[in-house]
């Protein structure tokens, strides 16, 4: 177990997310955008994101649960607009 | 070859997507307000889902209205700062999208450029001492050696949010905006009836925190008293903050010797400013440059503006460096399309 700086917990606790897209080149596009942002200060919140084919990784480590939470629902948020915004905009095959 | 940039802008409360081509027309430039109840401002979180929820609605408006298809544009800007964060990423986190999909170029632009940029554009200014107020920002520009300059600012506040916030301190409606009411609610007054208030310029600069606060703490009693009605106190508070802009602005002008005088920025809309302003320029022989509400208020259209200008001069941003910072100082860009 591991003592953070907040002394908090010695509970390192974890989320994975493993969000599904339609190809890898969605998965990079969809990590790209969701990458350059880095977690707002005092989070208390590590946030890793990588594409793995067509699946997008996003791993958030914190040594208090409620503070996860509030990271993975901001997260959702943004992920659901990037989606949203490749299902909407992406171009069709002859462009 | 004729170049076509978007812009997408949501620092504040308008989200606006816009698309400019290079031979100065704007082909679209929608928006949407996020207005809320009267007595409230708005918050980073709600408006950042308020963008959210309409981005994607107003990305296809713009592109419909200019009958483009994505292949068209040549570069998709975005709003790199100031302002708030979480609705500034929501934005950004689009223009990133887009920009992959669309295999496009991507530039982060400086808000208050981006309405520098679009004021010189539709006014035809060529070198103006420029006047930019807000909600957000209160500044008095001028261009010198690749920069803009900043010669006088706020302190505290920008004379926009002081607006807003008295128009909550009397439960102002919010639509179309608090400082639109504020304004037709000033000209109802009779003239008569002034409330004296603390003027505050130092220097080349203003502060409007305190003639905020007396405001708020005398405006009820004033009010119940009977003796000045909201009509009144708009009034008085209109006519002391736009004097003390334009002290700042004239003696801007005295120091460029400038001939010329641009409005921009949601403030700038207003007609009693715009007149104000307009009658010091005539006093020393200059003119005065202003927008209308399309241009005036934060729009898509000016960040597709100041983004031409930086995709001419072969900028663009690396999309590990497209984040978002919420100080974005207006002298921190170095203005390559000017000499």
């Amino acid at each position: 177990s591991i003592m953070n700086s907040t002394g908090d917990s010695d509970q390192v606790h974890q989320a994975v997310l493993r969000i599904p897209f339609k190809d890898t080149r969605h998965a990079e596009i969809a990590c790209t955008s969701l990458s350059v942002d880095p977690e707002p200060p005092r989070s208390f919140v590590t946030k890793t994101i990588r594409a793995d084919g067509s699946l997008v990784v996003v791993t958030f480590t914190s040594g208090q649960v409620r503070k996860l939470r509030v990271a993975i629902n901001s997260f959702f948020d943004f992920a659901t607009l990037v989606i949203g915004t490749i299902d909407r905009f992406d171009l069709v095959p002859d462009q | 070859m004729v170049l076509i940039a978007m812009g997408f802008e949501g620092s504040a409360n308008k989200l606006g997507v816009g698309i400019v081509r290079d031979d100065g027309q704007v082909l679209a430039n929608p928006r949407v307000t996020f207005v809320t109840p009267p007595g409230e401002g708005f918050q980073p979180s709600e408006t950042a889902r308020h963008h959210q929820q309409h981005v994607l609605d107003v990305l296809a408006d713009a592109l419909a209205e200019a009958k483009l298809s994505p292949k068209e544009i040549d570069v998709v800007c975005y709003t790199k700062g100031p302002g708030m964060g979480a609705p500034l990423v929501s934005v950004a986190l689009v223009a990133r999208t887009v920009a992959q999909l669309w295999r496009k170029p991507i530039l982060g632009v400086n808000h208050c450029i981006g309405h520098i940029e679009m004021g010189r554009l539709i006014t035809g200014a060529v070198n103006p001492t420029v006047l930019y107020v807000s909600g957000g920002n209160t500044q008095v520009i001028a261009y010198s050696q690749r920069r803009y300059r900043i010669f006088g600012e706020t302190l505290d506040i920008a004379v926009g949010n002081c607006l807003d916030r008295f128009a909550r301190c009397i439960r102002l409606s919010n639509d179309p905006s608090p400082g639109y009411n504020i304004e037709q609610l000033a000209k109802q007054a009779s003239g008569d009836k002034f409330v004296k208030l603390p003027y505050t310029v130092k220097g080349m600069d203003v502060s409007f925190s305190g003639l905020l606060s007396f405001l708020e703490e005398r405006a009820p009693s004033l009010i119940d008293s009977g003796e000045f009605s909201q009509a009144d106190l708009c009034y008085s508070l209109q006519e002391t903050i736009f004097a003390m802009l334009t002290e700042m602005t004239e003696r801007a002008m005295a120091h460029c010797g400038s001939q010329e005088v641009l409005l921009v920025g949601g403030v700038a809309c207003n007609l009693r400013l715009q007149q104000m302003v307009g009658q010091m320029a005539d006093e020393r022989g200059a003119k005065l440059y202003a927008t209308d509400h399309r241009f005036c208020i934060d729009n898509g259209a000016m960040i597709a503006q100041a983004g031409i200008e930086m995709f001419r001069c072969g900028l663009t941003t690396p999309m590990s460096d497209t984040g978002c910072t919420q100080r974005y100082r207006t002298d921190e860009v170095e203005i390559l399309w000017r000499d």
